[in-house]
């Protein structure tokens, strides 16, 4: 007489194995789908300083930058934000790039005795690109 | 008795599936890693190394100013970093760099009404050959430190200049002479430069109206005139681009100019000519 339940075992291991390596390559499959225009954040020098009411960011090697890179700029607690294009010399948005030696400089106004703080971002890595505190 | 067994065509079809499946898996995961994360490493990579020649550049400008302003007989070595290694296991990513000494690569000329002194001046020079992040060079010319890369230039360090009484000037350049043999390194590796002081002359030019400097770094020259005191003096200027530089035209009252020009000898690799 014949058991029904003979090799049961196997084939609940095969089973397994194979839903494991189903949803395994599912996963990998879809992380590979949504994941791979990935935009690391670019490698590149910025200096910041301020002199005479203005905040200056200069670019000092690396990769360039897009004109719509954002810099936000925190005034004791009150930010304000705007595109490089906004203040980027007519010479230096000609190529469509922020490239090296170009300046951002920026009317701050009268800032004497506040915090200042100013962030860059990137809008293709979506990433900060640098973040100082200008003045304490 | 004899038993037979059917086999079905089905049997086995399992296993097959699998290691299909775990097989894909694996290109899948090795393709991820060589098309996306790898260059993206490589990238990082190449700009640390870049950080590291920067640091290394600012050592050598250092050094050769000790031996420019102490004016004895002394030797300083520094160290240059050429090319990236290679990722491990997937073997990918070394590059190679140049490190160079050229002769005569950039002129100064100071001139006045009467007079004209020309400088023909050696510089080190330094590139690197990235795959994936952007390409630099450093650059020391005349006593400045640029760095370079696609799209322009700046100056990382100065030579000396300075102001005294509203209208002399005193500016320091460096000539970097060397051996043949000795002005060329490439590949990957680190090397040292040996620098040895070797003279220093001194010229005084009265009412001296021009500084005309040949280069291929007109960004990094403007940036250093346009950052000296000479805008808080009473010379008046101008900064123009010629077919090969710049120039500075000085206008109205002159100034006199004392120049000194140290020259120091440079060479790359082991194996060092007396």
């Amino acid at each position: 007489m014949k058991r029904v339940d003979k090799a049961v075992s196997e084939s609940v291991g095969t089973l397994l194995l194979l839903g494991i390596t189903i949803s395994l390559f599912s996963v990998i499959y879809f992380c590979v789908i949504t994941i791979y225009p990935i935009n690391a954040s670019p490698t590149v020098n910025l200096l910041c300083s301020i002199s005479e009411n203005n905040i200056t960011i200069e670019h000092r090697g690396g990769k360039t930058l897009d004109l719509d890179t954002k810099i936000i700029i925190t005034i004791n607690g009150t930010s304000q934000d705007f595109r490089i294009y906004d203040y980027l010399d007519n010479e230096s948005r000609y190529n469509g790039k922020w490239n090296i030696g170009e300046q951002v400089v920026y009317p701050v106004g009268d800032i004497t005795n506040k915090k200042v703080s100013l962030s860059v971002i990137d809008g293709n890595s979506n990433s900060v690109i640098t973040m100082v505190n200008l003045q304490e | 008795m004899l038993v037979r067994k059917i086999i079905r065509p089905e049997d086995g079809l399992v296993g097959i599936v699998v290691t299909v499946l775990i097989i894909g898996l694996i290109v899948v995961i090795t393709g991820i890693l060589q098309t996306v994360y790898v260059p993206q490493w490589l990238e990082q990579k190449e700009a640390d190394h870049m950080y590291i020649v920067s640091y290394q550049f600012a050592q050598l400008k250092n050094s050769l100013d000790l031996l420019s302003v102490i004016e004895q007989k002394n030797a300083i070595s520094t160290y240059i970093t050429l090319g990236t290694s290679e990722i491990p296991i997937f073997g990918t990513g070394r590059t190679y760099d140049d490190l160079n000494i050229l002769t005569d690569n950039c002129d100064i000329k100071i001139s006045n009404d009467t007079d004209s002194y020309s400088f023909s001046l050696g510089t080190i020079r330094y590139s690197a050959e990235n795959s994936y992040f952007v390409d630099q060079s450093y650059i020391f010319e005349a006593g400045a430190l640029i760095l370079d890369q696609s799209g322009g230039n700046i100056l990382n360090g100065k030579p000396f200049f300075s102001i005294t009484n509203f209208t002399n000037v005193s500016f320091t350049i460096i000539n970097i002479s060397s051996f043949e043999g000795k002005k060329n390194a490439g590949g990957y590796g680190t090397y040292s430069l040996y620098m040895e002081y070797m003279d220093s002359n001194y010229y005084t030019i009265n009412d001296f109206r021009f500084i005309n400097i040949t280069t291929d770094y007109r960004n990094a020259w403007r940036i250093f005139f346009n950052g000296t005191s000479l805008k808080y003096s009473l010379l008046d200027y101008e900064i123009k681009d010629t077919d090969f530089g710049i120039s500075v035209e000085f206008t109205g009252s002159l100034g006199n100019l004392i120049l000194k020009v140290s020259e120091i000898s440079v060479q790359i690799a082991p194996g060092w000519i007396e």
